[in-house]
C-alpha cells in the first residue's frame, strides 16, 4: 500500500496535467497547445501535440479546410457549421485530456447534405486520428505508476471520464500548495479527534468529517465538509459543488465557493468589471473632484456668471439704453401694465416664430422676385428675434432696477431711476441673483437641495421674464408704438394693480429728479428722490 | 460647459456613435499552451487599442490568451518558438480602429508564474490593467501610448532584475508596488499626463529610479522604513517634497542614514508638479 504522501503526489501530478494525459493516454493524445478563433465568417481550431504534426481545421466563409487543404464546403449557419461552432465553444474552456476527449467524442450532425457529409466524416476521422495516442510517432508508453492500487486506478478513470469534475477540481486547487496534499477520490474521509493531518486535503466526490485538525487547506469537490466540535482547518476551505456544515469547528482562513458554471464565471467577470470600472470612475471623480477641486470649479462657474452678468448688464444694457432708450421704456411700460397679456403674446410668439420663419422664406421663394431677399431674411430674422428677446429682457430688467432704486437699499444709492444705465444693470443683477446665490451655496458644499431649487425657480423666472419681455416687444412693435403700452385699450384685469412706474401713459420716464409723493409707495407716481 | 450642455453633448455623441457600435462585430480568439520544460522565455505582447489585461496563468499553462478583435483591422498573433513567445495582434489596415462602449476590443494574456522571462508589453490606446505579481521576471519593458494604464506587482518577483523600463506616452499611468519587481534600476519615461509611481513592496536590495517627465503631474509614493534620496532637475515644476529634508542638492528622508534599504530617485521634469507621498 503506498503511503499517503506518495498517493497525493501521484494524484496531484495527475490532476495538474501530467497524469491526465497519461491516464487518458491509452485513449487520447497529449495536446500541448490550442488556438481557437471564432468570428462572423470563420471558426478555426489549431492543435499542437507533444510529438507529431499539428492539426488545423478551419471553417472559412463557406470553405472547410483541413491542414490548409480544402476538403469541402458548407453553408453558413447550417447544421455542420453550428455543430462545429458548438464544439469550439466547449473546447475554449477545456484543456489537456478533457479537451482531447471532447474533440475525439465529437460526431458530425446527421442532417447534412451529401458532399458536406463527406467533408464532415473526414473531419471526424481527422480528429479521431490526430487525437489517438497511436497517432503520435514513437509515442512513449504511458507511465503506469508502480504499485498503484486498483481502487485508485478506478478513481482516476472515473475522474478522467468526467471532464467537468476535473475542471472544477482544477479551479479549486489553483492556489493550493501541492507539495503537501492528500487527495481522496470517491470516498469519505474522517479525521478523528486529536488527529492532525499535515498539509492540505482534497476530497472529490466524497465527504470529509473533521473532528481533528488539518494543517493546511481543504478542497471539497462534489461532497460536503462536516466541521464538528474540535475540528480545525488552519488554511482556507474551497468548495466546488459542495457544502459545509459547521458544528463548532473553525476555519482560520477563508471559505470560498468555487463555481465552474461558465455562465456564472461570465457573470462574475462582468460584475467584477463593472465594479472595477465603477470604483475607478468614483476614484477618478474623487480625485478630480476633491474638496479643493470642487470649490475651484464652483468658484470658476461663479466668476463666469458674474462676468456674464456684468457683460449683459453693462455692455448689453448700456448699448440698449444708448441706442433705444425710448423704445425700451415703451416696452417696459407695456410689460408693467399688462404682464399677463405680454406673457401670453410672448408665448404665442415663441411658438409661432419657427412657422413664421419658414413661411416667410417660402413666401419669398414663391414670389420669385423675393428670392433675392431670401438671404437677408435667413440672416435678419434670427438676428431680429435675438434682439427682440434681449431688448425685452433688458426692458424688464430696467423695470426691476427702477423698483430696486425705489426701495432705497443701503449701498445701492447709485441705482437711480433717472439713470437708466444703473437701473438696467441693477435689474440684470437682480434677475440673476438666484443663479449667483445658488453657486455661492454650492461653493460651500452644503444645502445643495436649496441650490437645485434655486436653479429650477431661477430658470422658470428667466423664461417668464424673457417671454413677457418678448411679448411686450411684439405688442409695442419693438417699442415704436407707445399706444400699445396703454393697457386700458385692452381691458387688462391687471390695470387695477398699480405698476412700478405708475399709470402714466408717457413711455418716457422723467429724467429729472422728482420729489417723493405723499401717498404710499406703489402709487401712480411713486418715484423716489434721486440724489445726483 | 454646463451640465446640461454636457448631457446634450453626450446624448449627441451616443446617438452618432450608436450605429457604429452596433455595426461592429468582434471576432474571438483563444489560445493556450501547456507548460513544458521552458527554462528561459522572451515574451512580447503587442496590442493596439482596447482593453488590455495581463495576469498570471493557472498552473500547468505556459500562457493563455483571450482576444476579441476587429477582424477587418487586425489579425491575432500567438507564436511560440522555443525561447520566444509573441502574443497580441498585428494591424492589417491602418486607421481603422473602431471602439464602442458596447463592444470593446479586448486582450487578456495570462503568463506562467514559474518560467523565467524577459517581458515586453507594447500597448497603444485604451485601458490597460497589468498585474505582474508572481511572474518570474528577468527584464521588463512596458510601452504605452495614449492609454489609461494600471500596472501592479501584487506579489514579489522571485528573480532579480537588472532593469525595468516603463515608457509612457500621453497617458494616465499608475504603477503600484514597484518594489516587488526586485529591480535594481527602474526607468520611467513619460510624455504627457498623470503618472503615479508607488514604490512600495518588498525591496530586497537598494534600488535606483529615474523619471524623465515632460508635461504633467507625477506622484511618487514611498514605503516608510526605506531610505529615500531624491534628486530633481526641473523646469517650471512645483515640488511637494513632503517628508523629505533638503541636504545639498538633494532631498533625503530623515531616516536615510539609519535604514538598510535605500531608494535613489532622479527626476527630470518640465511643466508640471511632483508630489511625494508616504505609505505606511
Amino acid at each position: 500500500m503506498p503511503s499517503p504522501r506518495k498517493l497525493s503526489r501521484l494524484l496531484c501530478a495527475a490532476l495538474l496535467g501530467a497524469l491526465l494525459p497519461a491516464a487518458a493516454g491509452a485513449q487520447t493524445r497529449e495536446v500541448v497547445s490550442k488556438q481557437i478563433g471564432v468570428g462572423r465568417a470563420q471558426a478555426s481550431l489549431r492543435l499542437e501535440f507533444a510529438q507529431g504534426d499539428p492539426l488545423s481545421i478551419r471553417f472559412d466563409d463557406g470553405s472547410i479546410e483541413l491542414n490548409d487543404q480544402t476538403i469541402g464546403s458548407y453553408d453558413r449557419g447550417d447544421a455542420l457549421d453550428t455543430a462545429w461552432r458548438e464544439l469550439l465553444g466547449d473546447a475554449v474552456s477545456l484543456d489537456d485530456g478533457a479537451l482531447a476527449q471532447r474533440l475525439r467524442d465529437w460526431t458530425p450532425p446527421g442532417k447534412v447534405a451529401g458532399s458536406e457529409a463527406e467533408a464532415a466524416q473526414r473531419l471526424d476521422r481527422a480528429l479521431e486520428d490526430a487525437l489517438s495516442a497511436s497517432a503520435a510517432p514513437n509515442a512513449p508508453a504511458p507511465p503506469s505508476p508502480p504499485g498503484a492500487p486498483a481502487d485508485m486506478d478506478r478513481a482516476m478513470r472515473a475522474l478522467v471520464g468526467r471532464p467537468r469534475r476535473l475542471q472544477e477540481l482544477g479551479r479549486a486547487i489553483e492556489d493550493l500548495d501541492l507539495s503537501r496534499v492528500q487527495v481522496h477520490v470517491g470516498e469519505d474521509v474522517r479525521v478523528a479527534e486529536g488527529e492532525t493531518i499535515p498539509g492540505s486535503v482534497v476530497v472529490v466526490d466524497g465527504d470529509l468529517e473533521l473532528k481533528g485538525e488539518i494543517d493546511g487547506s481543504v478542497v471539497i469537490v462534489g461532497g460536503a465538509l462536516h466541521l464538528d466540535e474540535g475540528g480545525r482547518v488552519t488554511g482556507d476551505v474551497h468548495l466546488s459543488d459542495a457544502r459545509i456544515f459547521r458544528d463548532g469547528g473553525e476555519v482560520e482562513g477563508d471559505v470560498s465557493n468555487v463555481r465552474f458554471d461558465r455562465g456564472d464565471v461570465d457573470r462574475d467577470r462582468i460584475r467584477d468589471e463593472i465594479r472595477r470600472e465603477l470604483r475607478e470612475e468614483i476614484r477618478g471623480r474623487e480625485r478630480s473632484m476633491g474638496p479643493l477641486g470642487r470649490t475651484g470649479r464652483e468658484l470658476g462657474e461663479l466668476l463666469g456668471i458674474l462676468l456674464g452678468v456684468i457683460v449683459m448688464g453693462v455692455l448689453g444694457g448700456g448699448t440698449a439704453v444708448y441706442f433705444a432708450r425710448e423704445q425700451m421704456e415703451v416696452v417696459a411700460e407695456a410689460a408693467r401694465k399688462a404682464p399677463l397679456r405680454a406673457g401670453a403674446v410672448g408665448l404665442a410668439g415663441a411658438f409661432l416664430t419657427l412657422p413664421a420663419f419658414v413661411l416667410g422664406g417660402l413666401a419669398l421663394i414663391v414670389t420669385i422676385v423675393g428670392i433675392l431677399a431670401l438671404p437677408f431674411w435667413l440672416v435678419l430674422f434670427p438676428v431680429a428675434l435675438c434682439l427682440a428677446l434681449i431688448v425685452g429682457y433688458l426692458a424688464i430688467a430696467q423695470s426691476v432696477g427702477e423698483w430696486v432704486a425705489r426701495q432705497r437699499f443701503s449701498n445701492l444709492d447709485w441705482v437711480r431711476v433717472s439713470n437708466p444705465y444703473t437701473t438696467v444693470f441693477a435689474g440684470v443683477v437682480a434677475l440673476s441673483l438666484w443663479l449667483i446665490v445658488a453657486h455661492v451655496i454650492e461653493l460651500f458644499g452644503f444645502l445643495r437641495f436649496v441650490s437645485v431649487l434655486l436653479h429650477v425657480l431661477g430658470a422658470i423666472l428667466t423664461c417668464v421674464v424673457a417671454l413677457i419681455g418678448f411679448g411686450a416687444v411684439l405688442l409695442t412693435r419693438g417699442g415704436r408704438r407707445p399706444a400699445y403700452a396703454d393697457a386700458s385699450s385692452w381691458g387688462d384685469p391687471w390695470d387695477d394693480e398699480p405698476g412700478y412706474g405708475g399709470s402714466s401713459p408717457s413711455p418716457a420716464a422723467p429724467e429729472t429728479p422728482v420729489e417723493p409723493p405723499a401717498q404710499p409707495a406703489g402709487g401712480s407716481t411713486a418715484e423716489p428722490p434721486d440724489t445726483p | 460647459m454646463s451640465r446640461v450642455q454636457l448631457a446634450l453633448a453626450a446624448l449627441l455623441v451616443a446617438l452618432v456613435a450608436a450605429p457604429a457600435a452596433r455595426a461592429q462585430e468582434l471576432q474571438t480568439f483563444t489560445a493556450s499552451r501547456r507548460l513544458g520544460a521552458e527554462r528561459d522565455l522572451h515574451v512580447r505582447v503587442t496590442y493596439g487599442a482596447g482593453r488590455f489585461t495581463v495576469g498570471s496563468a493557472p498552473a500547468g499553462l505556459l500562457y493563455r490568451m483571450q482576444l476579441r478583435y476587429d477582424e477587418d483591422a487586425f489579425t491575432p498573433v500567438a507564436e511560440y518558438d522555443p525561447g520566444e513567445l509573441h502574443l497580441g495582434v498585428e494591424s492589417i489596415k491602418k486607421g481603422h480602429i473602431r471602439m464602442g462602449k458596447q463592444d470593446t476590443p479586448e486582450l487578456q494574456v495570462d503568463l506562467a508564474r514559474g518560467v523565467p522571462m524577459e517581458l515586453s508589453l507594447d500597448f497603444g490606446a485604451g485601458r490597460a490593467n497589468v498585474d505582474l505579481g508572481g511572474l518570474s521576471l528577468k527584464q521588463l519593458q512596458v510601452h504605452t501610448g495614449a492609454a489609461e494604464a494600471r500596472l501592479d506587482v501584487s506579489q514579489p518577483n522571485p528573480l532579480g532584475m537588472e532593469r525595468a523600463e516603463l515608457e509612457v506616452g500621453a497617458a494616465d499611468f499608475s504603477a503600484r508596488r514597484l518594489g516587488n519587481l526586485n529591480a535594481r534600476r527602474i526607468e520611467v519615461n513619460a510624455g504627457v499626463g498623470d503618472v503615479s509611481l508607488d514604490l512600495t513592496g518588498a525591496w530586497r536590495e537598494d534600488g535606483a529610479v529615474s523619471v524623465n517627465m515632460g508635461l504633467g503631474s507625477l506622484e511618487l509614493r514611498f514605503p516608510e522604513g526605506v531610505g529615500v534620496k531624491l534628486h530633481q532637475k526641473t523646469f517650471l515644476t512645483s515640488v511637494d517634497a513632503q517628508g523629505l529634508v533638503k541636504r545639498g542638492d538633494s532631498y533625503y528622508s530623515p531616516d536615510w542614514d539609519r535604514t538598510t534599504r535605500h531608494i535613489t530617485v532622479d527626476i527630470q521634469a518640465a511643466f508640471g508638479s511632483i508630489d511625494i507621498r508616504w505609505a505606511p
